[in-house]
């Protein structure tokens, strides 16, 4: 449903090469989508700000 | 990177709504306070934008000093608690901050909502000093310094375990916390991460002579009174150096005191040598310091009780576009040298 990011968050150390979708966390880029589903799945949300410079 | 859903950290995640916000157009920026010169920096919440916990903070030697998967793990692990506390109604009430959008900050504003350009993080704390300046509000020591480090009052953090005290010396262990002890409130109010103990400790005053922080010992909790020692919030602003008007297109670096004893100088002024000149002083006229120089006085001030570099003496103490005079060193030879100072530009 969201568009999704495969590059996920957790510090800057690399874990290793790309993975398919079905094996990685889905990252929403969306607040207002990440809302939405916090109330449709009663999930709370983690959000990154992630904003070099 | 990638987190994989079948880690520890991957699960965890899971029972999350997972979000990354690259640019702030939009975003309320009064409910996403943090310090804007952090590379990254999450938060858990829920639907009712009840923040639970920050996970994020930095020190000036590196952007990632307290970031951790291990201690990310328990900060999520965390999170879900309060979040399974919140639906049982068991969570305190506490106040919501204001509403504020990057569109209600003119300086911000001009510079990139209405040029459609990206509001990064790092551009809100600029021009929110931009716009506090023109409004005649910036008050550079409680606004630049943001972010106290902890280790001046004596922490030191064994980062994976969260808030668990490696170390505790000076005014931390003078007021009776030990090492093992788990950091739990800073006057009175719930920290579970190192951002939210850098968030709570950074808005404590900087007239204040004491705080509380709450430790968990052995099961049990206990406050401790902390003396605060003489600017104890004043960090070095290194990382954040661009966004410190004027721009000066010069570094120094302090002379130790013997140093300046051997040049004569004040051994309580903020002398300092130039290390490095932006080539942009030529292309601008902005001064004609060359590396090495001593400067020992702007503008026939030697000493600040905050500055303890030139440049800084002249980031704090002076406006941008004013022109100062340096009294400056250059081997045998004392001169008195012009300086311009800038605006910063926010080129991108």
């Amino acid at each position: 449903m969201q568009s999704a990011l495969l590059y996920v968050a957790a510090l800057a150390v690399p874990l290793g090469g790309p993975a398919d979708a079905d094996e990685a966390v889905i990252w929403i880029e969306s607040y207002d989508e990440a809302l939405a589903e916090a109330r449709l799945t009663g999930k709370p949300i983690f959000l990154e700000f992630r904003c070099a410079p | 990177m990638l987190t994989e859903r079948n880690t520890k950290r991957g699960r965890l995640l899971q029972q999350y709504v997972t979000a990354r916000i690259t640019r702030l157009d939009g975003i309320n920026i009064g409910l996403f306070d943090f310090d804007r010169y952090n590379t990254l920096y999450f938060f858990a919440l829920n639907a009712d934008e009840r923040i639970y916990l920050r996970y994020g903070g930095r020190d000036v030697r590196s952007a990632t000093t307290y970031l951790n998967l291990e201690s990310l793990e328990l900060a999520l692990e965390r999170g879900l608690e309060l979040h399974r506390l919140y639906l049982e109604g068991k969570s305190p009430e506490r106040p919501q901050p204001s509403a504020r959008y990057p569109r209600e900050i003119p300086a911000l504003y001009e510079r990139t909502v209405e040029r459609g350009r990206c509001v990064e993080c790092h551009l809100v704390g600029d021009l929110e000093n931009v716009q506090r300046e023109r409004d005649g509000t910036l008050d550079k020591l409680r606004d630049l310094f943001r972010a106290p480090e902890i280790k001046k009052i004596g922490i030191e953090l064994d980062v994976p375990k969260g808030l668990r005290v490696a170390s505790a010396t000076g005014p931390v262990a003078d007021a009776g916390i030990w090492s093992g002890d788990v950091i739990r409130t800073v006057n009175g109010v719930p920290v579970w991460t190192f951002g939210d103990l850098q968030w709570e400790y950074g808005k404590v005053p900087h007239t204040a002579e004491s705080i509380r922080i709450g430790v968990e010992r052995e099961g049990e909790t206990r406050d401790a009174a902390v003396a605060l020692p003489e600017f104890w919030w004043h960090t070095d602003l290194t990382y954040r150096n661009l966004s410190v008007d004027p721009r000066v297109y010069f570094r120094s670096e302090a002379l130790d005191t013997r140093e300046k004893a051997g040049l004569g100088l004040d051994p309580t002024g903020f002398a300092s040598r130039v290390e490095s000149v932006d080539p942009l002083a030529e292309i601008l006229g902005s001064h004609q310091l060359q590396v090495g120089d001593v400067i020992y006085a702007v503008d026939g001030e030697s000493l600040d009780e905050v500055a303890d570099t030139a440049h800084l003496y002249i980031k704090l103490r002076k406006q941008a576009g004013s022109v100062v005079t340096l009294h400056v060193l250059r081997g045998r030879d004392r001169l008195e040298l012009p300086l311009k100072t800038e605006r910063m530009s926010f080129r991108k």
